[in-house]
C-alpha cells in the first residue's frame, strides 16, 4: 500500500512538474498528499474499529459459551431452571441479553449450535430461543424492509422449528428479491417437508440449479416422501418448476410418473428436457431404451450425449445396430460415448459384436 | 479417563467438555490442531475426540501423526456430507465417529465403550 502510494506520488510529481505552470504545483502536490493521508488514516480507523469489534464479539460468546453449554445438557425442567436461577445472578450476562448487539449474537450462536446438537440438547436451544424472547427479535427483522435481515429472519425462524410462523414464512416463497425467496423456499421445506412445496403451484420466478439442489437435500433429510402434486407441477408454465419436479421423481424413483416424464423428451425447454431424459436413467422400463432411440434423431448435441449415456446403462442387446452406425458419426464424441454403450452391451450380454472394419481402430484415435 | 477435545467451535468444545466432566472424566480442551498435537505430547490422553475441520492441522493430519507413533483410540466429529473424508479418516486410523447434529448422551455413550 504504501510503496503503491510512493510510487502514485512520484509519477504525479514528474507529471506535474512537465505539465503544470510552476504557481499549481505545490497545490497540486498537498492535495494530492493530503488525499492518500486520509486513506491511511480511515484505513488505521477502520482497522481499529474492526479489531475491537472482533475481539468484543469474542468476549460475549465466551460469556455465552458457559451458559448455553450447560442448558443443552439439562436432562429435566428443574436442572432448566436451576440454571436460569444462576444465570440472573450473572450480572454482566443479564446486561448483554438486554442489548441489542448481544441479543444479535446470542441467536447467531444459538442458530449454530442447533445444527450440530440433536435431541433434548436441541429441544433445549429452542427453549432458550423462546424463553428469552429472541423469537420477537427474529420476527421483527422478518417485518423490516431490508432484505437482508428478512432473509437471516426466515432462516432463523426455520431452523428454531417455529413453525407457527409458516404463513409468514410461506408469503416469502414467491418475493421479489432473490435471497427472501430462496430462504423462505428452504425454510418451509425445511419445517414441513413435501407439503411445503406447495409454494411450486404460485411461483412466478425461475428456481436457480443450486436453489433446486438445496431443495433436494432438505427433503431427503428427514422428511417422509409425498408425491401428491407432481404430475401437476410436470405442466407449470414455468420451466424451473417441471425440471426440478424431474429431479424429485429422479430422486424418490417414481416409477408410476414414467409416461408423463417421456413426455417431458419433447418439452420446449433443453433443461426440461435434458432432466427428462437423466430422470429415465432411474426409472426405466423395458421400453424406454426403445423411446430414447426414437428421440435422438431430432435431439441436440448435448442431448444426444446424455441419450447415449443412458443407454449405455439401460440400452439392451437389440439396440446393437442403432450403435453401429453410430460409429461412422461425424461426431467424435458421440461415436465414443456409442462405442462405450455398444462394449458395455456387449459385454453384459456376454456377446462379442462384429465390428465394422477399421471402426475399432478409429474410434480408438478419437 | 483422560480425554483430549479438539473443536474450534467454542460452544460446542464447552459441551461435550462438561459432558464429559459431568462422566467423570478428566478433559483437556483445545480449539485448534496445533495445540491439539502438542497436547497428545504431553499429556498422553486415554482417548482423542477431534472435529475435521480445525485451523492449522485437520482432524486428519491429527489421526495419521498420531497414529505414527501410538494406539491411543481416536473418535472423529464428522458433518453431514463428509463420509469421504470419514473413510479417509478410518484408512488413516481412527476407531469410530460421529456425525453432526449428534446428542450429548450419544457421545458420551460411545466413549463409555473406549473406557471399558
Amino acid at each position: 500500500m504504501i510503496s503503491f502510494s510512493i510510487h502514485i506520488l512520484t509519477t504525479n510529481y514528474f507529471f506535474a512538474k512537465t505539465l503544470l505552470p510552476s504557481r499549481f504545483f505545490f497545490d497540486v502536490s498537498f492535495l494530492l498528499l493530503t488525499t492518500v493521508m486520509l486513506v491511511l488514516v480511515f484505513i488505521v480507523f477502520y482497522l481499529f474499529y474492526y479489531l475491537n469489534r472482533t475481539s468484543k464479539k469474542t468476549e460475549i460468546v465466551r460469556l455465552y459459551s458457559d451458559i448455553i453449554s450447560e442448558i443443552i445438557l439439562c436432562e429435566t425442567d428443574e436442572e432448566l431452571k436451576e440454571v436460569i436461577a444462576q444465570l440472573d445472578a450473572q450480572k454482566i450476562i443479564t446486561h448483554w441479553f438486554a442489548e441489542p448487539v448481544g441479543r444479535k449474537i446470542l441467536i447467531q450462536e444459538l442458530v449454530k449450535i442447533h445444527k450440530t446438537i440433536s435431541g433434548k440438547g436441541a429441544d433445549n436451544i429452542r427453549w432458550m430461543y423462546e424463553h428469552f424472547g429472541l423469537v420477537e427479535d427474529s420476527l421483527n427483522d422478518l417485518a423490516s424492509h431490508k432484505w437482508h435481515r428478512k432473509a437471516v429472519a426466515i432462516q432463523q425462524l426455520a431452523e428454531m422449528k417455529q413453525i407457527k410462523y409458516l404463513t409468514k414464512i410461506y408469503k416469502a416463497t414467491n418475493s421479489k428479491n432473490k435471497w427472501i425467496r430462496t430462504e423462505a423456499q428452504i425454510a418451509v421445506v425445511k419445517l414441513t417437508g413435501f407439503k411445503g412445496l406447495r409454494f411450486l403451484n404460485i411461483i412466478s420466478h425461475p428456481i436457480s440449479q443450486w436453489q433446486q439442489l438445496c431443495l433436494l437435500r432438505e427433503l431427503v433429510m428427514d422428511h417422509e416422501y409425498s408425491s401428491s402434486n407432481l404430475k401437476s407441477w410436470l405442466c407449470s408454465t414455468n420451466d424451473s418448476v417441471v425440471e426440478f419436479t424431474l429431479r424429485l421423481i429422479k430422486k424418490f424413483m417414481c416409477f408410476e410418473l414414467q409416461k408423463e416424464v417421456v413426455g417431458c423428451l419433447y418439452h420446449k425447454a433443453d433443461n426440461v428436457r435434458e432432466a427428462a431424459i437423466s430422470t429415465l436413467t432411474e426409472i426405466a422400463a423395458d421400453e424406454t431404451p426403445w423411446l430414447l432411440q426414437e428421440r435422438f434423431a431430432s435431439a441436440s448435441r448435448k442431448e444426444k450425449l446424455l441419450i447415449l449415456s443412458v443407454l449405455k446403462e439401460r440400452g439392451v442387446e437389440e439396440q446393437g445396430s442403432f450403435f453401429r452406425d453410430l460409429l461412422c458419426h461425424e461426431d467424435t464424441r458421440i461415436k465414443t460415448a456409442a462405442r462405450a454403450a455398444l462394449m458395455r452391451i456387449a459385454e453384459s450380454a456376454s456377446n462379442i459384436y462384429n465390428l465394422p472394419n477399421g471402426v475399432e481402430q478409429k474410434a480408438d484415435v478419437a | 479417563m483422560k480425554i483430549l477435545v479438539a473443536e474450534d467451535e467454542p460452544i460446542m468444545l464447552k459441551t461435550i467438555s462438561l459432558r464429559l466432566k459431568k462422566d467423570g472424566h478428566t478433559v483437556i480442551a483445545t480449539d485448534n490442531g496445533r495445540e491439539a498435537l502438542e497436547q497428545i505430547e504431553r499429556e498422553v490422553p486415554d482417548l482423542i475426540i477431534t472435529d475435521i475441520m480445525m485451523p492449522y492441522s485437520s482432524g486428519l493430519e491429527i489421526v495419521g501423526k498420531v497414529r505414527q507413533s501410538r494406539k491411543t483410540p481416536i473418535i472423529i466429529l464428522s458433518s453431514m456430507g463428509q463420509e469421504n473424508i470419514v473413510l479417509e479418516a478410518f484408512n488413516l486410523g481412527a476407531d469410530d465417529y460421529i456425525t453432526k447434529p449428534f446428542s450429548p448422551n450419544e457421545l458420551s455413550m460411545r466413549v463409555k465403550r473406549f473406557s471399558l
